[in-house]
Formats: C-alpha cells, sequence, structure tokens
C-alpha cells in the first residue's frame, strides 16, 4: 500500500474522496495529510457518496435585493432565522455609490482594494451587480428559461425567468437573485 | 512602428493603476472620474492644475518634473518619446517603470488581450499561448473600455482564445455594447467554442450592433486544418462554431493564413467557403507574420509569396466573382500581381509596421502593407523591389 493509501485508510473516507468534492475542512485536513491535491486510490465507483452543494455557503445574500428600477413597491421584510445570513433590505436599495477614496490617498483604480471594514459586506458596484445579472441571464439561457437579450438589466423578462427556474427548482418564487438560485444556477458569489 | 510600452519614472502607484492620459483642457470636459485622469503637462504647470480643484489621478510629463507632488501619481522621464501621448490609455504598476499603452488614440490597431491561454496550438501562432492564470485581463478590458474615446472608429479583441472567457466574454461585450455602441469591435478566435449551440446564443444575445468574429479555416479538408492548429477535430468544431454564430445572426470574416501545407489547396478552400460558408461577410487571405510559433516551425510553413500567387489569383478571384469580399493581408503590394492589388489592404498594425531599404523610390509605399518588424532575411520574397512606374 502506498503512503497515499494509508493516510486514505487512516482517514477512512475513500468514497467521499473520489466524488471529487468534499467540504473545505476535510480538504483541508486531506490537503494537510497528503500534501497533494484530492486523489483517492482504488476504485472510484464504488459506494458514491451523495455530497451537499457548497457552493457559496459561506456566501453573504448580497445580490437578492437588486430588482429592476422600474420596480419601486416595497418589499417583505426578509428576516431570516439562519444566522449570519443579511437580509435584504426593506426599504427599495438605494443606488450602491462608487467609492471614491479620499482625495488626500494615492488614488486606487480598482476599489475592491480599498481595506474592508469588519463585518461589513462591501456593497456591490453596479458593475458588480451588472455582471452578475449577466451571468443569471446566460445560465437561464443555457437551461431554457431565458430568450431576452443579455444586457446585464434584471428586467420583467429576466425575474420571470428566475421565478421561472425556481418553481422548477422547487425554491421560493422570489424572482431574485438570492443564494439558493445563485446556487442552483452554478453561479458563484465573488 | 510605435512600440506599446516604453519605461519611466513612475511614482505614486498603489498596485495597478489603469488611466487615461489627457490634457487639462480635455480632462475638464471629458465625462470621465478625474481620479482615472492623468493629466499631461509639457512642462510643470501645477497652477492651471490646481485651478481645476479636481482629484485627479495624477500628471504625466515627457520632460522632467521637477520636486515632489504631494500626492497622486507622477510619469516622467519617458524613455521612449510619443510611446505615451495624450488620449492614451496606460497601465503603470507599483514598483515598475513600465508603462504600457492599453489604447492609443489614432492608432489603426487597438487590441485588448482577453487572455493568454488557447485551446489551439497553431504552427505558425504569432502568439502562442500559455497556460496562465490571467483572469485579471478581463477587469483589465472593462477598465480600458470605460475610457476608450467615445468616437473610436474600431477595437479588437485578441488572445489567446477570448471564447475561454466563458461568459466574462459576454460581459465584455456587454460593457462595449453600452459604452461604446459606435466601435467596431473585431475578435479573433478559432470559433471551437461555439460548436457549443448554447454558447452561442448567449453571446450574440448580448446584440452587440457592430461585432465582427474573425475566424480562421486554413483547409477544406479537416486533416490539414487540424495539422495547422495541431488539434484533432479542431475543424469539425469550428466549421460546427461557425454555423452556430451564422444561426444567431452573428458577423463572421474567414481568416486563412497562407502556408506550406494549405497553398496547395487554397482553390478547394474558395470552393469550400463559397459552398458552405457563404454567410461570411469577408474571407482574408493572409501571409504568415514571423514571430512566434512561426520562427520555430520555419521550415514547415514557409513558402515564398512570390510561390502563392497562383493559388491566391485563383481563390480571390473565385470568391470575388461569385460576390463575396475578399481582402490580402499582409502581402507588400510588390509581391502581389497587378491584377490582385485592389484586394491588399494596409494590414499590418502601426505599432508592428516597417519597410526595408529595398522600398527606397517605390511609387506604392504610401498604399502598401509594408512588412512586420519581426521579418528577417529567410522571410524575404524574392519578389520585393521597389515599384517603379508600370509594374
Amino acid at each position: 500500500m502506498t503512503w497515499r493509501g494509508r493516510v486514505w485508510r487512516l482517514l477512512g473516507w475513500p468514497a467521499l474522496a473520489a466524488g471529487g468534492m468534499t467540504t473545505a475542512a476535510l480538504g483541508a485536513t486531506v490537503a494537510a495529510a497528503t500534501g497533494d491535491g484530492l486523489e483517492a486510490p482504488g476504485s472510484p465507483d464504488s459506494g458514491s457518496v451523495l455530497l451537499p452543494n457548497t457552493l457559496n455557503a459561506t456566501a453573504e445574500d448580497q445580490y437578492a435585493a437588486h430588482r429592476s428600477h422600474s420596480s419601486h413597491r416595497s418589499h417583505r421584510s426578509h428576516r431570516s432565522s439562519s444566522g449570519g445570513v443579511r437580509q435584504a433590505p426593506s426599504t427599495p436599495a438605494p443606488q450602491p455609490q462608487y467609492q471614491s477614496p479620499p482625495s488626500n490617498q494615492a488614488p486606487s483604480v480598482i476599489p475592491r482594494t480599498t481595506p474592508r471594514i469588519e463585518r461589513t459586506i462591501p456593497k456591490p458596484t453596479p458593475q458588480d451587480v451588472s455582471r452578475m445579472v449577466i451571468r443569471v441571464q446566460a445560465a437561464l439561457m443555457r437551461r431554457g428559461f431565458y430568450n431576452g437579450d443579455i444586457d446585464g438589466l434584471l428586467g420583467p423578462k429576466t425575474r420571470a425567468a428566475l421565478r421561472a427556474f425556481q418553481q422548477t427548482e422547487g425554491i421560493p418564487q422570489t424572482g431574485r437573485m438570492d443564494i439558493a438560485t445563485l446556487t442552483r444556477l452554478g453561479i458563484s458569489i465573488p | 512602428m510605435l512600440p506599446l510600452h516604453t519605461r519611466a519614472r513612475v511614482k505614486g502607484v498603489r498596485d495597478t493603476a489603469i488611466v487615461k492620459v489627457l490634457t487639462v483642457d480635455e480632462a475638464v470636459q471629458a465625462e470621465i472620474d478625474p481620479e482615472r485622469c492623468l493629466i499631461w503637462l509639457d512642462r510643470r504647470d501645477g497652477n492651471d492644475l490646481e485651478k481645476t480643484g479636481r482629484p485627479w489621478a495624477g500628471i504625466v510629463s515627457a520632460g522632467d518634473l521637477e520636486g515632489d507632488l504631494a500626492d497622486g501619481i507622477a510619469v516622467d522621464r519617458i524613455g521612449m518619446p510619443g510611446v505615451v501621448a495624450p488620449g492614451d490609455v496606460i497601465r503603470l504598476m507599483e514598483g515598475s517603470s513600465r508603462v504600457s499603452v492599453l489604447y492609443r488614440r489614432g492608432s489603426n490597431s487597438n487590441t485588448m488581450l482577453a487572455t493568454e491561454r488557447c485551446n489551439s496550438f497553431c504552427i505558425m501562432c504569432s502568439q502562442p499561448p500559455r497556460e496562465v492564470d490571467d483572469g485579471w485581463l478581463v477587469d483589465e478590458m472593462l477598465e480600458t473600455i470605460s475610457l476608450v474615446d467615445r468616437d473610436e472608429a474600431q477595437l479588437g479583441i485578441s488572445g489567446g482564445e477570448p471564447t475561454l472567457l466563458g461568459d466574462d466574454l459576454l460581459v465584455v461585450l456587454d460593457r462595449a455594447r453600452r459604452l461604446l455602441p459606435n466601435t467596431e469591435l473585431h475578435i479573433l478566435s478559432n470559433g471551437r467554442r461555439f460548436a457549443d449551440e448554447a454558447f452561442a446564443r448567449t453571446v450574440c444575445a448580448v446584440r452587440h450592433p457592430k461585432l465582427t468574429w474573425g475566424i480562421p479555416v486554413y483547409s477544406d479538408c479537416p486533416e490539414i486544418h487540424d495539422y495547422v492548429v495541431q488539434a484533432r477535430s479542431a475543424w469539425d468544431e469550428t466549421l460546427v462554431g461557425l454555423h452556430n454564430l451564422a444561426k444567431f445572426k452573428a458577423n463572421i470574416e474567414i481568416r486563412v493564413v497562407v502556408q506550406r501545407p494549405n497553398v496547395e489547396r487554397l482553390g478547394e478552400l474558395a470552393y469550400f467557403i463559397f459552398r458552405n460558408l457563404t454567410f461570411a461577410g469577408h474571407v482574408a487571405f493572409m501571409g504568415l507574420e514571423p514571430i512566434g510559433f512561426a520562427r520555430a516551425n520555419y521550415e514547415k510553413i514557409w513558402i515564398d509569396p512570390a510561390d502563392c500567387m497562383h493559388a491566391l489569383s485563383d481563390a480571390v478571384f473565385f470568391l470575388a466573382n461569385r460576390g463575396m469580399s475578399v481582402s490580402l493581408y499582409n502581402y507588400p503590394l510588390c509581391t502581389v500581381p497587378v491584377e490582385l492589388r485592389p484586394f491588399s489592404r494596409q494590414s499590418i498594425s502601426d505599432w508592428k509596421n516597417t519597410f526595408l531599404p529595398d522600398c527606397v523610390g517605390c511609387t506604392l509605399r504610401d498604399e502598401c502593407c509594408g512588412f512586420f518588424r519581426s521579418m528577417d532575411g529567410k522571410w524575404k520574397s524574392r519578389a520585393i523591389k521597389p515599384v517603379t512606374g508600370e509594374s
């Protein structure tokens, strides 16, 4: 038995690793133990395990609030019981502002480099939102839910496509880019 | 023949800065975030700058800036004057003296690099691919697009293989559509990823109003094409890709780099294009660029343009006679027979273009594409001579 095989037996999870996916914690353990990537010995097909979708597991719901600008009726408050997830604002989301660095600093062209204050999620810029909408539109189009223009605007057609997709997936039909929807579309939150 | 990079004394840059160089007068009127403008000064004249009262990113001077700027970026002692000028978009990096021009006002060949990765490995590739993580180039393209002159006529995207960006390419196309709706966008791609109909659909759904895809087909014969691009099934994928693009009404240019492996069947290729790719808006037959893999594969690809002209003439007239738009790129006019010269274009980018001592006295110089700067003796056609009077 190879040294790597021994490690795998010690850990006792060959089938889990055969799926090529694992939780970050396990991945870290294994990577630390083997000093290598996730490569399981033995037959990879034996006893596969269905893994939870961990995409966006640690993400914050920062794209759910963005609706088309034409829709200004007030939102219901989405008080979330699952701690840590930021709730959507209960008033129409204000247009995110481009955060300019103070003028006495050397200017930075890339706003993301501005230091983050702890526990504060940087608000997506309009460009970030439009980028996310484009990915959502493309993902919906690939799945046959959307046939409009890919324009980065969260308009009625895109929201209808989101709802149709959400219905098919059996998740709440919010018409929004919430974490559950993004995850099922295979889109990770940056 | 102005290079795209130079050295300079660069101060005050944090991380990476992509900024537009503008004169004070233009900067005041431009609808650009002042913090993304670098003010061009012929000589130190801080007063004008102070009076505007705006938080400019900094200043740039061809000469020597005396003293220290309190804050912001300062670029001076530019190694090669002329490389940086008002209107240009440049990249500066912390701790580096390198100034890279990402967009040059007035250039005929502004091209953004999408990625260095590629899924083909063409034997005559002038820009050999590298397997690197260069996702930052997407942000650089987005930054550049937002700083390009709004009345720019044409902008290119090249690589590497731009379609490897996947959905990020949609983001770039959408940004160009929004900010530069009047700028022709020309993208060089091998078209293989468009064999995925869903991907072709999403790309075309961006509806960029002035987008053309330049896609190579090297032969009517799949084996020859796959040999040239060094990838099995590439011909199949490109052909399916071309038809998917056509289905979604994309503008397509077919690009044929003429070289030893495919010159024999150029006539058949022209027939194939007319029969099967009639939707192409333009067909370009192109001479080799002697750089990158082309240099390493000289023996396999080189054929004197003088020995290609018979085949080229057949192919060009076959298509032109049937109403297709055809061009010759990269062939100096002296190597091209008189009857084919109307198809020749000044195709070589200004920053890599040059003329030879042989060109002295040539009457066609002003209409000629000239030569790649990378050309040397063994890439020189025997047909090169100054054209005077009748020939």
